[in-house]
C-alpha cells in the first residue's frame, strides 16, 4: 500500500504525466470514434505522420530547458527537406546526402546559438530574424515544391526495425543523445543555465557554451526531421516546415517544459506532440463538417493545455 | 507613481526613436537612388497606407508588451484575419450599419483578448502558448463561420479607406496616424496608461501600491484584441477581398516592429510613436525589396539578415558578467 502511493506519488511529480494521459485519453476516445484504431497498421502511419514534429519538440524542448526559445526550426527542416531532394536529384549518394543535411541543419543551429548566447540577442526575435533566412533559403533552393527521394530511404522509413517501426529512430536517436547528455554534468548545468542563468554563471557553469550546445542539438532535431519528412513524402516543399515550430512549443508546453527555462523533459513533449497528430487524426476521421473541425482541434488543443496547467499547479511544480 | 513615468517621458525616449529615423531616413534615400518612381507621390502615399495597417497591429502588440509579465500577443494576425472576413458579412450599406459593423468587429476582437487575458492571468498559462493556441481556435472559428468563402463583394463605405483625401495621404493613414497619437497620449497622460506603465515596469511593486495588477493586464489584452479586430476591418477595406489566413504575417511582424521602436520585452517601457517607426521601417523595407524585383527566396533572406542586425543592436540582453 504505501509502495503504490510512493509510485502514484512520484507518477505525479513526473512533469511528463499531463501529456501522458492526456495522450491515452484520447487514444482511448479514439478508439470510439474509428474502428480500426488501435490497428498496428493505423498506429504505424499515425507515428510515420507525427515522428518529423517530433524530432522538432526534442529539439525545441532542450532550447526551452536551457532558458530560451528557438521558432526556427520548422524553418530549418524546410531547409533540409528541400536541400535533400536537390542532392539526391543532382545524383549524391543518399549516405553523404543524409549526413549533408544533418551538418546542414547543425550549421544553422549553430548561427542561432552564436546570434543567441554569444551576441547576447533575444531568443524569440533573433529566431524569427533566421526563420525568415532559412525559409527563404528553401526557398531560394526550391521555389515550386516536386522531386523524389532514393527509394531505399522511404522502403527504410516505412518498413520496420526490430520489430518496431523505423521511423520511431528518427526521433530515438535524438531522444538517446539528449538522455546520454542529460546524464553527464553537462545536462545539470544546462538544466542550471535555464533555471537562473547569473547563477549558474556565478557557480562557474559556462551558460554560453550550454546554450550553444542546446542550439546546435536543436538543429540536429531538425535535421532529423527533416530526414523523417522527405522520406515519408518523397518531395520538397518549401513551406513544409512552417507551421511545426508552433506545434512543437505547444507540445512541449503540454509535455510539462516549463516556458522560464530549467523545468521538464523530453519525454513529456514527445507525448505532447503524439496527443497533438492524434488530435488532428481524430477530428479528420469523426465525421464532423470539415469546417467545424479546426475548431474542435484548437478547442481540444486549449482544454489539454487547461488541463496539462491545472495537473502541473496541484503538484505544485509550476514556476511559470 | 511619477516614477517609470517620467522615465519614459524625458529624453532617452527620443533616443529611443533615433535608430528607426535614422533606417527610415537611409531606407529613403536608398529607395529614391534605385527609382525615381520610389519617392512618387503615389508610391508613398501607398508606402504610408500599408504601413498604418502594421501600425494598428503594432500598436496592439505594444500595449500587450508594456503590460510586462512576458506579455506578447501572438493572435494578432488570428483576430485580423477574423474580423477581416467575418465584418464584411454584415450588412454595410449606411454609416450607421458601417458604424454598428465597426464595433462589432472591435467588439470580436476584445473578446478573443478577453479570453487570453483570464487565460493568462487567471489560469496562468504562459501568453506566448495561451495566444497561439488561442489563434488556432480562432482560426477555427472563422472556417467554422464563413464556411471558407472569401470575402468578395464589398461595401462602397468600407472600401472608402482607399480614397485619398490630400496627396500622399488616404483616409486609412489619417486614421492610423489618429490611433496612434491617441494611444501615445492615454499612455503619457492618463490614469489609465501610467497604471499600464507601472504594472509593466515592475508587477510586484504595482500590486503593492494597491494597482489591481491582473485587473490591467487583462485589460491590455482586451484592448490588444479590440485594435486587432479593427485592423482585421480595415485591411479587408484595403485590400479589397479577404481569405483565411491573410493576416497571418502581422503577427511576428507587429512583434519586430514594436521591438525596433524600441518597447522594451521586459514591459514598462516603449512608446506608440516607435512601434509605428518600426512598421515604416518594415514596410519601406519590403516594398524596397519588392522594386528590385528578386526572387521571393532571395527577399526573405535579405529581410531576414536586415531584421536579425536591426535586432541585436536594439535589443541585446546584458552581459553575464557584472
Amino acid at each position: 500500500m504505501n509502495r503504490a502511493r510512493l509510485l502514484l506519488g512520484s507518477l505525479r511529480k513526473m512533469s511528463a504525466m499531463p501529456a501522458i494521459l492526456l495522450f491515452f485519453a484520447l487514444l482511448v476516445a479514439n478508439s470510439f470514434i474509428m474502428a480500426n484504431s488501435l490497428s498496428r497498421s493505423f498506429l504505424v502511419s499515425y507515428l510515420n505522420n507525427t515522428t518529423p514534429v517530433m524530432c522538432i519538440a526534442i529539439g525545441t524542448s532542450v532550447v526551452i530547458i536551457c532558458g530560451e526559445i528557438d521558432i526556427s526550426l520548422g524553418a530549418m527542416l524546410s531547409v533540409g527537406n528541400v536541400l535533400l531532394i536537390k542532392l539526391l536529384g543532382a545524383g549524391v549518394p543518399y549516405q553523404a546526402a543524409v549526413v549533408l543535411v544533418l551538418a546542414a541543419s547543425m550549421a544553422m543551429g549553430l548561427l542561432n546559438g552564436f546570434l543567441i548566447a554569444a551576441m547576447r540577442g533575444s531568443s524569440l526575435l533573433t529566431t524569427f530574424a533566421t526563420s525568415t533566412i532559412y525559409s527563404g533559403l528553401a526557398l531560394l533552393i526550391m521555389p515550386v515544391p516536386g522531386g523524389s527521394v532514393a527509394r531505399e530511404m522511404s522502403r527504410f522509413y516505412n518498413g520496420s526495425l526490430l520489430g518496431l517501426p523505423a521511423a520511431a529512430l528518427f526521433f530515438m536517436i535524438p531522444y538517446a543523445i539528449w538522455k546520454i547528455y542529460k546524464r553527464t554534468t553537462h545536462g545539470m548545468r544546462l538544466y542550471a543555465a535555464g533555471y537562473d542563468r547569473n547563477k549558474a554563471y556565478v557557480s562557474g557553469v559556462n551558460v554560453t557554451g550550454e546554450k550553444i550546445f542546446a542550439f546546435v542539438f536543436a538543429g540536429f532535431c531538425a535535421g532529423m526531421g527533416a530526414l523523417a519528412i522527405t522520406s515519408s513524402l518523397g518531395a520538397g516543399d518549401a513551406l513544409i516546415g512552417a507551421a511545426m515550430s508552433m506545434m512543437a512549443i505547444s507540445a512541449a508546453v503540454i509535455g510539462g517544459v516549463s516556458l522560464s527555462g530549467g523545468y521538464g523533459d523530453v519525454t513529456g513533449s514527445l507525448f505532447g506532440s503524439l496527443f497533438l497528430g492524434l488530435i488532428t487524426v481524430s477530428v479528420l476521421s469523426s465525421n464532423v463538417s470539415p469546417f467545424v473541425q479546426q475548431l474542435a482541434s484548437g478547442l481540444i488543443l486549449l482544454f489539454g493545455m487547461l488541463g496539462a496547467m491545472a495537473f502541473g499547479m496541484k503538484s505544485g511544480k509550476k514556476r511559470n | 507613481m511619477e516614477w517609470p513615468l517620467k522615465r519614459t517621458v524625458n529624453t532617452k525616449n527620443i533616443r529611443v526613436l533615433l535608430p528607426s529615423i535614422v533606417v527610415v531616413a537611409v531606407l529613403l534615400i536608398f529607395g529614391a537612388t534605385l527609382s525615381g518612381r520610389f519617392i512618387s507621390v503615389r508610391n508613398l502615399g501607398s508606402i504610408l497606407m500599408t504601413a498604418s495597417l502594421l501600425v494598428f497591429a503594432t500598436t496592439a502588440q505594444n500595449i500587450v508588451f508594456l503590460s510586462g509579465n512576458n506579455g506578447i500577443d501572438l493572435s494578432i494576425g488570428a483576430v485580423m484575419s477574423m474580423t477581416a472576413l467575418v465584418g464584411p458579412m454584415m450588412p454595410i450599406g449606411t454609416p450607421v450599419e458601417f458604424a454598428f459593423a465597426t464595433l462589432t468587429v472591435i467588439a470580436m476582437g476584445a473578446v478573443c483578448g478577453l479570453l487570453n487575458g483570464l487565460g493568462i492571468r487567471v489560469l496562468s498559462i504562459p501568453p506566448l502558448i495561451m495566444t497561439l493556441i488561442m489563434s488556432n481556435v480562432i482560426y477555427g472559428f472563422t472556417l467554422f463561420v464563413t464556411k471558407g468563402r472569401p470575402a468578395m463583394e464589398l461595401s462602397k463605405i468600407l472600401l472608402g479607406v482607399n480614397k485619398t483625401v490630400f496627396p500622399m495621404i488616404r483616409v486609412l493613414t489619417i486614421c492610423g496616424v489618429v490611433a496612434v497619437a491617441a494611444a501615445e497620449i492615454i499612455l503619457r497622460k492618463t490614469r489609465a496608461g501610467r497604471k499600464l506603465a507601472i504594472v509593466g515596469d515592475n508587477p510586484n511593486a504595482a500590486g503593492l501600491c494597491g494597482l489591481r495588477v491582473s485587473l490591467i493586464s487583462v485589460a491590455a489584452y482586451v484592448c490588444s484584441g479590440g485594435i486587432a479586430g479593427f485592423a482585421g476591418f480595415m485591411l479587408v477595406g484595403y485590400a479589397g477581398s479577404a481569405i483565411m489566413r491573410m493576416a497571418d504575417s502581422y503577427t511576428l511582424l507587429s512583434v519586430a516592429a514594436a521591438i525596433i521602436g524600441g518597447t522594451s520585452v521586459a514591459g514598462g517601457r516603449g512608446s506608440f510613436v516607435g512601434g509605428a517607426l518600426g512598421s515604416l521601417v518594415l514596410i519601406l523595407l519590403t516594398s524596397i525589396l519588392q522594386m528590385l524585383n528578386i526572387p521571393q527566396g532571395a527577399r526573405f533572406v535579405i529581410q531576414g539578415v536586415l531584421l536579425a542586425v536591426i535586432l541585436l543592436t536594439n535589443t541585446r540582453s546584458e552581459k553575464l558578467r557584472q
